[in-house]
């Protein structure tokens, strides 16, 4: 096997951006952000949004200067703990969205079937994707964007015909102080990817770099309108028994005389075919972590196979639901302290050492 | 026979009648040249014997003195390609290529003489890629004729040749074309170096020089583009693209190549934009279904029966009633029998072709489903899936996606749609990976390059009028990626 670093765009840590909110907010849980913030959730969701662009922010500033999170650290020491701690994030971001991967495909499509047949088969292909390099994986990410996107926008907005506009209103409702946290926590779940792109090796230029913070503003459109077509369809007192809101929203829109009824399938194929390339991605991030944690100086084949191998055993000991809610607000979690904090400061510590 | 010796003719002839003992189809002429015996050595077949006699033989019989070198007996004879030689391995080699030599009692060497001439193919009508609209021209096995084809359509001296030579063997000529002014120097750098490492005994096919080029590689797909239209290798030129030119092939390759490439046909520029962007359409929609409708058949007959409306189920159940077997088995029949159909259609005579086409069909068709060994939207299936694969303008690609399309049965077995969607993710990724020359095989879609789309008419053919007059930057490698 060989190591490689192959260099991608802004305009793919865009499509990246894009993607990965699409796929986290599918599969966005809605008994946890509902419960905690209720109506006020949308609002919730804004604010992670905004909180990520720090973190987005930091790692196009580190791009710029040719740099990943690890290069901008100034001590080996810290380069290890920060590069074990992102192949943590990743594993567990990988097996958190494998883990629902599997719910949704044993729930419509393959009922009974095994769940490690499933997760084997889904970690292959992910751990395909990361092995084949970043970049390369981008370019198949593009190409199935450029192919499903527009059916995908249509099948995502198709929901419209079925909300009631009206019980988006009251918009705000009265937050408890001891859920505040909680809830900022929760509303950066569906960006948690741009807490690992300073690791992807880019190439980022001034110029360009709008087309990363378009690629943002993007994911926030879909979290909001997943929450808020949500509110609209279900209401807020229903979207609390909910786990998967908005796969509940595409599932309830029939249509009739056509070759199928149900248009939930086509969705999943196609959530599916962007998660796999997006859990790869993140693979391949986390194994750059790790083999700088180890004193490798690009991503080595070894560290991807090991995470593949661990991420298939550790889902499975989170098979049970209750898992979820932790892991999930431990994610947000992990993603909110490097966005706002870690980021931020190796961005700044790298300003200084090249100045 | 060394240079510093000074052999007589007769010592010349022994030597060469030594050396070509087992070659009977060379032919030795004894003549006499202003008083001084001459030998005129060729090779029958390759040759031209009227050419030899008004332009060699009969000059020299004219002659009243004998010439005091090589250069002045070259001055004698009416033929433009003379060349004095002295190392008589080499024009050996010279005449079993088919130039005649020319030797004078006294002169120390010999004379090249360029009088090749063997039978060969008129230039016709190309038989694998059609065209309604386009120029009805092909190339042939002379890599004579084909440059000359090319060079009528670009009569410019930035056209390049650059020629290598190939085969210890079969001494195959290749030549390496191009555009100076277009071509991307890195691409240009990275392909002379490949065929300059490329270490052959012989090379009849043109896929012999396209595998060595990318090396030790098992894909099914193209990473060059082979034509037998000069229009289209004119095309790719203009493009910054390089052509290889292989004697004896009536074959041309064209590269780097992206899969967008291989999907456009020389009609698509023929017509009206919009019929341009129609027929990609097609070939896409025809792709599509070569690829997926097989798979798909299994996949809701096998393992997701709910994911169709419930008329379409029972109308596909009612059709498979009384076939014996389950849908994966029917499917595997019915896709190999269309195999054999193809390989037999494609080999046979085109009378017999015919017969077998229909012979096929028929038993496929009518007769399977009556004897419920296959039910009738089985038929359906396989013939859209088969229909669909022949969208395809490159043969190369279209055998890749039939390989394709049954991996994708394979997975749709056990695991239906989710095995489907797994499988097209992995070959999507696949081709993301892949690369000719450093340009990214699914660019300018991954990576996606709005600019290039519009540069390359990728999907939305643009009019002649507003088409960019320079080379697309899908041909153009991003820094870093030179290796094929």
């Amino acid at each position: 096997m060989r190591a490689y670093r192959q260099e991608i765009s802004t305009g793919q840590v865009a499509v990246l951006i894009l993607a990965a909110s699409f796929v986290l907010s599918s599969i966005r849980i809605g008994y946890i952000g509902f419960r905690l913030t209720g109506r006020s959730n949308w609002l919730f969701s804004l604010l992670g949004g905004l909180l990520s662009l720090v973190g987005l922010w930091s790692a196009l500033r580190l791009q710029r200067r040719g740099l990943t999170l690890l290069d901008a650290l100034p001590w080996s020491g810290w380069r290890m703990v920060t590069g074990l701690a992102a192949g943590l994030f990743s594993t567990v971001l990988v097996v958190y969205v494998n883990r629902h991967a599997i719910d949704l495909v044993r729930v419509t499509l393959l009922p009974g079937t095994s769940s490690l047949w499933l997760s084997l088969i889904n970690m292959a292909v992910a751990g395909y994707a990361a092995w084949i390099g970043v970049e390369r994986a981008m370019r198949g990410l593009q190409a199935a964007g450029f192919f499903a996107g527009g059916l995908l926008l249509v099948l995502s907005l198709l929901p419209l015909q079925m909300v009631n506009a009206a019980w988006l209103v009251p918009w705000f409702e009265g937050v408890a102080p001891d859920s505040w946290l909680p809830g900022i926590v929760e509303g950066i779940y569906p960006f948690s990817t741009t807490a690992v792109l300073p690791l992807l090796p880019a190439r980022g230029d001034r110029k360009s770099e709008r087309l990363a913070y378009l690629g943002l503003a993007g994911g926030l459109v879909v979290v909001l309108l997943h929450t808020l077509m949500g509110m609209a369809k279900f209401g807020v007192e229903t979207l609390i028994t909910l786990k998967y809101p908005f796969i509940s929203l595409i599932d309830a829109v029939r249509v009739e005389n056509f070759v199928v009824e149900r248009l939930l399938f086509g969705y999943l194929v196609l959530w599916y075919l962007l998660a796999m390339i997006v859990l790869g991605i993140i693979l391949q991030a986390g194994a750059y972590g790790l083999s700088r944690a180890v004193g490798k100086p690009q991503t080595s084949p070894w560290a991807i196979l090991v995470m593949t191998v661990v991420a298939v055993l550790a889902l499975q000991f989170m098979r049970s639901s209750t898992a979820i809610v932790p892991v999930q607000m431990g994610l947000s979690a992990g993603a909110l302290l490097l966005s706002v904090l870690v980021l931020p400061l190796a961005a700044l510590l790298s300003g200084r050492r090249q100045s | 026979m060394g240079e510093s010796e000074n052999p007589t003719l007769a010592q010349q002839e022994q030597w060469f009648r030594r050396v070509l003992q087992h070659a009977p189809d060379v032919q030795y002429r004894s003549l006499t040249v202003g008083g001084r015996s001459a030998l005129l050595i060729a090779a029958e077949g390759l040759s031209s014997p009227p050419w030899l006699q008004s332009s060699v033989i009969a000059p020299l019989n004219e002659v009243t003195q004998p010439p005091a070198s090589l250069k002045e007996l070259g001055t004698l004879v009416s033929i433009h390609g003379v060349k004095e030689m002295y190392d008589y391995r080499e024009a050996v080699q010279e005449l079993l290529r088919g130039r005649a030599l020319l030797l004078l009692d006294g002169l120390s060497g010999l004379l090249r003489l360029e009088v090749r001439e063997f039978q060969q193919r008129p230039v016709e009508q190309p038989t694998n890629e059609l065209s309604i609209r386009g120029a009805k021209d092909s190339f042939v096995e002379s890599l004579e004729v084909n440059r000359a084809l090319l060079r009528r359509r670009l009569p410019t001296t930035d056209l390049h040749m650059e020629p290598f030579h190939f085969g210890d063997l079969s001494g195959t000529r290749v030549e390496l074309l191009y555009l100076a002014s277009r071509v991307n120097q890195q691409v240009l750098q990275a392909v002379r170096q490949r065929l300059q490492a490329i270490r052959t005994t012989r090379v009849l096919h043109s896929a012999e020089i396209e595998e060595r080029l990318f090396g030790k590689r098992y894909s099914p797909f193209p990473l060059a583009q082979w034509t037998e239209r000069p229009d289209r290798v004119v095309a790719g030129i203009t493009e910054g693209r390089l052509a290889i030119l292989i004697d004896n092939t009536p074959i041309v390759l064209v590269l780097p190549v992206t899969l967008s490439t291989l999907y456009q046909a020389p009609d698509d520029y023929a017509f009206s934009p919009p019929a341009g962007v129609f027929l990609r359409l097609i070939r896409v929609a025809g792709l599509t279904a070569s690829l997926v409708l097989p798979a798909l058949y299994v996949a809701f007959t096998s393992v997701n029966h709910g994911v169709l409306r419930v008329q379409l189920m029972l109308a596909i159940a009612a059709s498979r009633e009384g076939v014996p077997y389950p849908a994966f088995v029917e499917v595997i029949i019915m896709e190999l029998m269309m195999e054999l159909i193809n390989e037999a259609t494609v080999r046979l005579p085109k009378i017999i072709g015919g017969t077998a086409t229909i012979v096929g069909g028929l038993i496929i068709g009518q007769a399977a489903a009556e004897a419920k060994i296959i039910s009738n939207i089985m038929i359906v299936v396989t013939s859209a899936s088969a229909i669909g694969n022949y969208t395809a303008p490159n043969y190369t690609v279209g055998i890749a996606w039939r390989l394709c399309k049954y991996g994708l049965i394979l997975l749709a077995i056990p695991f239906g749609l989710h095995g489907m969607a797994a499988g097209s993710i992995l070959l999507l990724l696949y081709l993301a990976s892949l690369e000719s020359f450093g340009i990214p095989y699914l660019s300018p879609l991954g990576p996606f390059r709005w600019s290039d789309m519009k540069e390359d008419s990728t999907i939305f053919r643009s009019p002649w009028s507003t088409m960019p007059d320079q080379q697309p930057g899908t041909y153009v490698p991003p820094p870093e990626r030179t290796k094929p």
